[in-house]
C-alpha cells in the first residue's frame, strides 16, 4: 500500500517542531524582557520615592539655613539614604544665584562615593532623581543678610 | 489516522502553540506597560502637595523687601493693568514698592492687609491696604507666589491663591481687589472647577486684631491649587 505523504515516525512531526520552537523561544526571551522591564521600572519608583522620604526632612520647615543643617545631615538625611540604598545630594540656591545655572548654588549635605564631584557631567551618566523646591534662605544682598526666597534641589541617584 | 493527516495534525498543534504564546505574550506587554503608571502619579501627585504645603511655610520667613526685585516679565495676567500690557506694552507689577518693607516677612504683610478685613463690608480684605494706611500683602503675596510658582508656570499649570473666612461654620471667600494672586485672572477662586487634575492644599492661617491691646484671633484658611491650564473651564 501507497502511503503518501509520510516521510517518517520524526519526519512527520518536524515541521510542528519549528512553530513549537519558536514558540518557546519567544515565551522565554518575553519573560526575560518583562523581568529587566519590571526591575527597572521598579528601580525608577524606588529612587523616586528615596528622593521624596529626604525631601520631606529637608523642607520640614520651609527654611533653610547654611549653618545649621548639619544635624540634620548627619542624623536624618545620610540614614535615610543608606536605607534606600542610594547616593544624595542636597543644593541650595540662594536669592542671587544665577538662574540659568543648573547647578549653581552650594552643597548643603550629600552621601557620595569618594572624591566624587557632583555636576551636571557626573550626573548624566546616572539614573538620578531630582525635586526641586521654594525655600527661604540666607542671602547676601547690599544691604546685609536677609531671608529671601531661594530653591533647593534634592539630587538621588543610584549606588 | 492515515498518516498524510498525521503531519498536518501536528503542524496544526504547533501552530495552535504559536498562537497560544503570542496570546500570553501580548497579555503580558500589555501588563508591563501599564506597571508602575499609578505608582508615578502618586508620587507626582504627592511632590506637588509637598510643594504646595512648603510654599505656605516658605511665605513665614521670607523678608518682603527681597522681593523688590520680581518683575512681570511682560506677562499680561501678573501685571497691574492687564489692558495697559496688551495695548502699550506698559507692564508693571509694582514689586519694586516692597523694598522698603524691610524686617517684615510676606504672611505678616498679608495678615496686616486682611485686619481690616469685615465680612459684612464688601471691598475690604486684600487691598493693599490697612484702614487708610498702605499694607501691600497682595502685592507681596503676588510677588512672591509668582517667583514660588514659577516652575508650574513654566510647565503650563495654573496656580491661584486664596483665602477664606470661618465665620460660623460657613467659609466666606475673601475679596481680593485687582488683580488677583495667581497667573490666570479668569479664575476667581479655588471652588471654582478646573478639571480633575486639580490639586487643592489648605492650611490655617490666623490673623489677629488688636485694639487698646486687646488681641482677638479670627481665623481664616489658606488655600492654594494648582491645574494644568488647557482644564481651565471658567470664563472671565
Amino acid at each position: 500500500m501507497k502511503r503518501r505523504g509520510f516521510i517518517g515516525p520524526i519526519g512527520d512531526d518536524i515541521p510542528s517542531i519549528f512553530p513549537l520552537m519558536a514558540g518557546i523561544i519567544l515565551f522565554i526571551a518575553t519573560l526575560i524582557y518583562a523581568n529587566d522591564e519590571f526591575n527597572s521600572k521598579n528601580a525608577s519608583i524606588n529612587l523616586r520615592k528615596a528622593g521624596l522620604d529626604m525631601a520631606y526632612i529637608v523642607i520640614e520647615k520651609g527654611y533653610v539655613n547654611q549653618g545649621g543643617f548639619e544635624e540634620t545631615c548627619k542624623n536624618l538625611l545620610v540614614p535615610s539614604a543608606k536605607k534606600n540604598n542610594v547616593y544624595f545630594a542636597v543644593m541650595l540656591r540662594d536669592c542671587i544665584a544665577d538662574a540659568s545655572e543648573s547647578f549653581a548654588g552650594s552643597e548643603l549635605c550629600s552621601l557620595t562615593e569618594k572624591d566624587d564631584v557632583i555636576n551636571s557631567e557626573y550626573l548624566t551618566k546616572k539614573q538620578t532623581s531630582i525635586y526641586n523646591y521654594p525655600i527661604a534662605t540666607e542671602c547676601e544682598t547690599a544691604t546685609g543678610t536677609r531671608v529671601g526666597l531661594g530653591s533647593v534641589s534634592i539630587i538621588t541617584w543610584y549606588k | 489516522m492515515r498518516t498524510g493527516r498525521r503531519a498536518q495534525a501536528s503542524l496544526f498543534d504547533g501552530i495552535t502553540f504559536l498562537t497560544m504564546v503570542m496570546t500570553g505574550i501580548a497579555i503580558i506587554f500589555v501588563s508591563l506597560s501599564g506597571y508602575g503608571s499609578m505608582q508615578n502619579t502618586i508620587i507626582n501627585r504627592a511632590h506637588m502637595t509637598n510643594y504646595l504645603q512648603n510654599s505656605f511655610k516658605t511665605v513665614y520667613y521670607v523678608e518682603t523687601a527681597t522681593l523688590a526685585s520680581v518683575t512681570c516679565n511682560d506677562e499680561p495676567y501678573y501685571c497691574d493693568s492687564e489692558s495697559a500690557c496688551r495695548s502699550s506694552g506698559n507692564c508693571v507689577m509694582g514689586c519694586d514698592e516692597l523694598s522698603s518693607w524691610t524686617g517684615l516677612s510676606v504672611a505678616e504683610l498679608i495678615k496686616r492687609d486682611m485686619r481690616d478685613y469685615s465680612s459684612a463690608s464688601a471691598g475690604t480684605g486684600l487691598d493693599d491696604t490697612f484702614g487708610l494706611s498702605r499694607a501691600p500683602g497682595k502685592l507681596a503675596a503676588r510677588c512672591a507666589f509668582k517667583e514660588i510658582f514659577q516652575s508650574f508656570s513654566t510647565a503650563g499649570y495654573s496656580y491661584m491663591v486664596d483665602f477664606k473666612k470661618i465665620v460660623g461654620g460657613i467659609n466666606v471667600q475673601v475679596p481680593q481687589k485687582g488683580m488677583r494672586i495667581t497667573n490666570n485672572q479668569k479664575v476667581t477662586s479655588c471652588e471654582q472647577e478646573m478639571g480633575k487634575e486639580k490639586l487643592v492644599v489648605n492650611a490655617p492661617f490666623k490673623v489677629f486684631k488688636c485694639t487698646n491691646g486687646d488681641c482677638v484671633g479670627e481665623n481664616f484658611i489658606m488655600t492654594a491649587c494648582v491645574w494644568p491650564t488647557r482644564e481651565t473651564t471658567a470664563t472671565p
